[in-house]
């Protein structure tokens, strides 16, 4: 048996494998494999310097039904071009001046439902079904709850006991585990790919449970645990987020980035910065290598010399334009992620089933009264 | 002209999409997929998704389930085809006159912006702080002067409290003004006075300290006293509140534009406030004229501060929210020059260089 990623040849008893197959690990590369009892299950004999002119046909042309043991490599594109973004920025804080900021609800959903349009991956685009409307009923709640809440609050702590104000240092952690897990919850909930809903099934609970043991141990250990920290938190995320009736699989571990992270610290520490983008696109690339979805796998062709330039002269665009070029610097960042993201092998469309799970928006309407960054966009 | 189309269908039940025949008719679409029975989609359910823009395929849904066509000739199709139901789809043609409106929304966007920044949030201060009642203003300048006093130690000394009192007789049956006016002196080396809204005016012992004579500590009073008269404070106010909201409403209060829009706001209350400035000085001069003190007064003691603040000076032009020490006393001593009433000296019977030096605190 070959290695599609490394050529390794080794060989597989395939008699000892479960009927349903199993993953095993190249011994070369590490790369994960899908064998079962008739061999690879995605094998793929096409190379890296093949896989653009692979990528642009499969966008151009019908995609035909996309068959269970066809090799496959494809890279998501993104289409959208400074020049419409701008005009949907223009609109926005046109309508913004006018309805006194009210439209921006209007408007972040028309810059969402623009970028996930563009985006492409196997021929088919993404799409977002969220609404101005659910963002701003979902705002309005927050607000008047965070004013009924201060003022109880405030009216507590002067009447019975001062002591009351430590509500609001104590249960930060639960209201931002709360925003950012509800917040996700939403925007999956509100994303779909070839007609079928993705959704975000992890609880506030747990990802309490994670973040508050994390930070501990983080600090027990001065730092040491970090890279179990990031393991964690990864499987929390990606395990329990899921694309119709199936989840992501995560398989990393702290073991394993221990050695290269704690060099990438010194070694940022000693480039007094520069180095941190190299160790970025070193850490992405061990994530989504250990990143699956059913039979699909994911590589990341990010490097740090590309994310530097990238940053770069997105920070030059954004001082000499005063901020005008930030459609421009949008743009050009999702391109940059998209088309240096690799999927390897197929996903059998027709066992992935809808199954959309509804979401609240208060999440969301948090993080806007607030003014918290929950995402991407 | 062509009324079948080739596309996917996504039935929404499983990311499978099926190759799919689309045909068009004057009140729906009949769509043939792959291995399936035809079925119809009258118009009044179709929503159009996505294919806006150039080069995005066209995507029509029904409840969860979509087709795909990648011919942007199936847009024109439509639009010719469906006669009642074709503002619900795109028209592409209409594609050049979005690239118009969006011109014109830039230039809208830009003068609009503009000319609230440099007009509108001026007027809008003038007309709110107009309406504002004196009683209001009152208690907001007793809230900000309470505050400093539990900071800063008090002067109690009796005879500066009676000459500061005197001057502020004189200059008050000239002021022309509704408020009230009270002058507290604060134990403080900084070279300052501030005029609070509703009529309280703050003076630091070290601007005290620096005048040498009645008619200085006069002109700076009647300075202040002005600000409080024309409500400039109240004003600052209100532009400040508009600023933010204009930037909040621009941009739906983005951080980073948030924190450009503070560093553009900063700069633009600098340059307003200098405008206020010059109008206190102005008709500060005026208003010691009128009371018969001798107004050259305020211009030696804008020399004096100039005297101690050079250095600084050159730089201070733009980020300063007051005119430079050089251009207040020109102005000034252009105006005061002008006039020759006899002026009535203020105090002439206090020794004022052993005066200003007897300001002591006393622990409560």
């Amino acid at each position: 048996m070959q290695c599609p990623s490394c050529a390794y040849s080794g060989n597989i008893d395939l008699t000892r494998l479960p009927e349903k197959g199993a993953t095993i690990e190249c011994p070369k590369c590490k790369a994960k494999l899908r064998v079962d009892r008739n061999g690879m299950i995605a094998s793929s004999q096409k190379t890296i310097t093949q896989r653009h002119d692979t990528a642009k046909t499969s966008n151009e042309t019908a995609p035909v039904k996309a068959s269970a043991t066809a090799a496959e490599i494809n890279v998501p594109s993104f289409h959208g071009t400074s020049k419409d973004l701008f005009g949907i920025f223009i609109i926005n804080i046109l309508l913004g001046i006018v309805t006194l900021g009210i439209y921006k609800f209007w408007g972040k959903t028309k810059i969402r439902r623009y970028l996930y349009s563009q985006t492409e991956l196997m021929g088919e685009r993404f799409a977002y079904h969220g609404t101005g409307k659910e963002l701003f009923i979902g705002w309005i709640k927050a607000i008047l709850l965070l004013f009924a809440g201060s003022m109880a609050i405030s009216s507590l702590a002067t009447h019975i006991n001062r002591a009351f104000l430590f509500i609001v240092p104590l249960s930060a952690p639960f209201v931002i585990a709360f925003i950012v897990v509800a917040s996700t919850r939403y925007r999956l909930s509100r994303s779909s790919w070839r007609g079928v809903r993705f959704s975000f099934r992890g609880s506030v609970r747990k990802a309490v449970l994670i973040y508050a043991n994390g930070y501990f141990l983080v600090a027990v250990t001065l730092g040491l645990y970090i890279p179990f920290f990031h393991a964690k938190r990864k499987k929390f995320w990606l395990e329990n987020a899921y694309y119709g009736n199936s989840t992501f699989e995560y398989n990393g571990n702290g073991w394993k980035i221990l050695k290269t992270m704690y060099l990438s610290w010194i070694l940022t520490l000693l480039t007094l910065g520069i180095y941190g983008f190299w160790f970025s696109a070193k850490l992405d690339c061990y994530d989504w290598a250990n990143t699956r979805f059913e039979s699909l796998f994911f590589e990341s062709a990010e490097t740090g010399q590309s994310l530097f330039a990238l940053y770069l002269i997105n920070i030059l665009l954004i001082i000499f334009t005063i901020g005008l070029a930030t459609p421009w610097v949008m743009t050009r960042t999702l391109k940059y992620k998209t088309e240096r993201l690799i999927t390897r092998g197929t996903i059998d469309f027709e066992k992935i089933k809808q199954d959309a799970r509804t979401s609240e928006t208060l999440g969301e309407g948090f993080a806007d009264a607030l003014n918290i960054d929950a995402g991407l966009i | 002209m062509l009324t079948h189309w080739q596309g996917q269908y996504l039935d929404g039940k499983t990311a499978l999409s099926k190759s799919a025949r689309v045909a068009v008719t004057p009140s729906g679409l009949d769509i043939a997929p792959e291995g399936q029975t035809q079925f119809f989609w009258p118009f009044e359910k179709i929503t159009q998704t996505q294919g806006f823009h150039a080069g995005e395929a066209v995507r029509l849904e029904n409840g969860i389930e979509a087709i795909v066509i990648r011919d942007a000739a199936f847009l024109l199709a439509l639009q010719r085809l469906s006669s009642n139901h074709r503002t619900k789809f795109h028209d592409p043609r209409t594609r050049q006159k979005r690239a118009i409106y969006i011109a014109v929304a830039l230039v809208t966007a830009i003068a609009g912006v503009a000319s609230i920044y440099l007009w509108g949030i001026e007027a809008a201060g003038n007309a709110v702080a107009g309406r504002v009642p004196i009683e209001w203003e009152e208690k907001l300048g007793n809230t900000v002067a309470d505050s400093i006093i539990q900071k800063t130690p008090l002067c109690k000394d009796k005879n500066v409290a009676t000459a500061i009192n005197e001057i502020m007789q004189r200059l008050s049956s000239s002021a022309e003004s509704p408020y009230r006016f009270n002058v507290l002196v604060v134990q403080s080396e900084a070279i300052n006075a501030i005029a609070l809204p509703g009529g309280r005016i703050i003076v630091f012992s070290g601007l005290l300290e620096l005048t040498d004579r009645p008619e200085e500590l006069a002109g700076v009073l009647a300075h202040e006293m002005q600000h409080i008269t024309k409500k400039h404070a109240t004003k600052a106010i209100i532009q400040n509140l508009s600023t933010s909201l204009l930037l909040y409403a621009a941009t739906g209060s983005s951080i980073g534009a948030r924190q450009a829009g503070n560093a553009a706001n900063s700069l633009m209350l600098m340059k307003y406030s200098r405008a206020l400035e010059e109008e206190a000085d102005i008709s500060g001069a005026k208003l010691l004229m009128r009371a018969n003190v001798d107004p050259s007064g305020i211009s030696s003691f804008f020399e004096k501060l100039s005297a101690k603040e050079r250095g600084t000076e050159i730089f201070m032009r733009y980020t300063s929210s007051h005119p430079r020490n050089a251009e207040r006393i020109k102005y000034l001593k252009e105006l005061t020059t002008k006039s020759a009433s006899p002026y009535t000296a203020i105090l002439p019977d206090v020794d004022w260089d052993t005066l200003v030096l007897t300001c002591y605190f006393e622990d409560e």
